[in-house]
């Protein structure tokens, strides 16, 4: 197929390259993703899998085809820390406080059964993770940085709507959706991917765009669902519980990000040049 | 909107200032009676009376020293060296004492000190009249370093440079004092430090540069335009902090950098800058990062012709761009 623009080691530009990533990445995750979604058992799930990698064979792709050295795998593990893999796996459970505190208010969480699953679960974690982590090295470690010469607000937003139109294949499967309301879970969705993006590119960036840390708090977060799962019917976002989430997503963001988006730096990133020198005016 | 050049625009924007607020003086060599060796101060001593335009004597270290102490008593000094070159005895002053106030007293006090010297060369003002000082004072914590190289910049820069509580260092490119010229518009606008400004939008090769070599680079950029290269020119304006955002978001467009300053090359402000981009930006590179500069030897040969070989220009920007866009 020819691209209708050049795309060459000549002719490149982070622009280009986004575009391309997020153009190919959707055709081939969803060559897997649409009859994984619909074909029940162990082959739907094997194409799933399947269909996770193609984020991280889009990127290796486009890094030897225009003979660029983005992904640096040897850079990783220098850039994390034990505190950051920490912080990442326990934010989903702050994400999505609002519903296991309701279901505990409503005497509906139980405990008990969440840890005699517990076992099951670890597993589940472990291979979400590495689904996650393929996802992520595509999304977070190849596509952010290309868009990071945008507005901080639009990277977001644009990231954000694209990662919901690459999952759509699993939006409309009837497998993963049990609502009996396929509009609000539909516009739920798209919700929940615009509001977990920020987190997810936030902790990318944080770490010089290592995919680790944004993909321990995807399997974080979908570990944090999958005990509300266990806990009974499967409809988290689109009743009251849901809602909450949806809600406390929005108060999380403004609360951590409205200094970035205001073009503020955080105290944490402000340097020492900033801090002796800090532009106050007078009369 | 009235049309000024550069020098207008200092004078205009000193004379509304000072109308503004009463805290406001000036002194230096030649500011009052005279009107400045450049007349930048030209009227003001008219105006404001010899307690507010102030001669001072031949010695830029006491001058810088008056208006330290005034500053710390709650005064707005506008100290002018007469040319950059002979700041040197006030070193001393400015970077022991001036830069350090806020630091040294935790924040408890500020020392709102503006220096305005011109500087560069290009006029045969020779060893003594031609130096560009900012890379020695860019070096310094606590000290702005503005070159604002516009009309409508200098209007901005100066009143803001009026509010700043710190000291700053702005220097004024003496050849385009009466070579630029360009509309200001009538409102109190102002431009804050630590932003740059894209001057031209381009495509292919981001050039940083600032003063007389703003000019020389747009002058080249236009040229290019028929050999279709499409050149990016972003003036820092303040050459300390810089405004790093608007430098790399250029670059990770372009691939490509040049930086143009008519001080030395070596360890000049484009040594920084060139660091910047490797350290920041080093993925998105296509190309070396480039400096066109005066050569390593003393600012400035007074023959004209070696003051011509040493000062970059046009010509010598779009070569290396041209360079550049080869890569």
């Amino acid at each position: 197929m020819r691209l209708a623009f050049s795309l060459t080691p000549q002719s490149t530009s982070p622009l280009r390259e986004a575009i391309a990533f997020a153009g190919l990445t959707i055709a081939l995750t969803w060559l897997f993703w649409l009859p994984g979604a619909f074909l029940p058992g162990a082959l739907g799930d094997m194409l799933l899998g399947i269909g996770s990698f193609a984020p991280l064979a889009v990127a290796i792709f486009l890094d030897v085809w225009l003979q660029k050295n983005t992904l640096k795998p040897a850079t990783w593990t220098k850039t994390i820390s034990v505190r950051g893999v920490a912080v990442a796996f326990v934010t989903p459970f702050f994400v999505l406080m609002p519903i296991l505190l309701l279901r505990f208010n409503q005497g509906t969480l139980d405990v008990g059964k969440f840890l005699g699953d517990a076992r099951a679960m670890w597993f589940s974690l472990l291979v979400l993770g590495v689904l996650a982590f393929a996802e992520e090295i595509g999304w977070r470690a190849y596509l952010l940085p290309r868009l990071q010469t945008r507005p901080l607000y639009m990277t977001n937003l644009v990231v954000g709507a694209l990662w919901f139109v690459w999952q759509l294949p699993l939006v409309f499967a009837g497998r993963f959706n049990e609502s009996e309301n396929f509009r609000a879970f539909f516009i739920a969705m798209f919700l929940y991917a615009l509001l977990i993006t920020p987190f997810l590119n936030r902790v990318a960036r944080r770490a010089d765009f290592n995919p680790i840390l944004s993909a321990v708090l995807r399997a974080g977060l979908q570990f944090a669902v999958a005990i509300y799962f266990l806990q009974g019917r499967a409809d988290p976002l689109t009743d009251t519980f849901g809602s909450a989430t949806i809600i406390w997503l929005v108060i999380l963001n403004v609360i951590l990000f409205s200094q970035l988006w205001q073009g503020k730096k955080p105290p944490a990133e402000i340097t020492e040049l900033e801090r002796v020198m800090p532009l106050q005016v007078g009369d | 909107m009235p049309e000024l050049t550069n020098i207008e625009a200092v004078t205009r924007t000193l004379q509304q200032e000072m109308a503004r607020n009463p805290n406001i003086f000036i002194t230096g060599e030649d500011v009052g009676r005279r009107g400045g060796v450049f007349r930048a101060t030209k009227g003001l001593i008219e105006e404001f009376g010899d307690k507010r335009v102030v001669d001072s004597p031949l010695s830029e270290l006491s001058i810088v020293a008056v208006g330290l102490g005034a500053a710390l008593y709650g005064l707005r000094p506008v100290v002018e060296i007469q040319f950059a070159d002979f700041i040197a005895p006030a070193f001393n002053q400015l970077v022991q004492e001036a830069a350090r106030f806020r630091y040294r007293t935790n924040g408890d006090w500020t020392c709102p000190l503006l220096i305005r010297t011109p500087y560069g060369g290009g006029i045969g003002g020779g060893l003594y009249h031609s130096q560009s000082i900012e890379a020695t004072y860019a070096h310094v914590p606590g000290l702005y370093v503005v070159a604002p190289s516009t009309p409508y910049d200098i209007v901005g820069m100066l009143r803001y440079a009026l509010r700043v509580n710190d000291p700053v260092l702005f220097l004024e490119h003496k050849k385009t004092y009466r070579l630029i010229k360009g509309e200001v518009p009538d409102d109190d606008y102002m431009i804050p430090f630590v932003k740059a400004d894209v001057k031209r939008v381009g495509s292919d090769v981001t050039v940083v540069a600032y003063g007389l070599m703003l000019h020389e680079t747009l002058t080249a950029a236009q040229e290019l335009l028929h050999e279709d290269i499409n050149v990016e020119v972003i003036d820092p304006r303040t050459l300390h902090p810089l405004d790093q955002d608007t430098i790399l978001s250029s670059v990770k467009k372009t691939g490509k950098a040049l930086i143009v300053h008519e001080d030395n090359l070596t360890l000049g402000l484009g040594a920084e800058i060139a660091a910047l981009i490797a350290s920041e930006a080093f993925e998105f590179l296509d190309a070396p990062v480039m400096r066109v500069a005066g050569p390593d030897v003393p600012a400035m040969p007074y023959a004209r012709t070696m003051q011509d070989y040493f000062m970059p220009n046009a010509e010598k920007i779009a070569a290396a761009i041209r360079k550049l866009n080869a890569y």
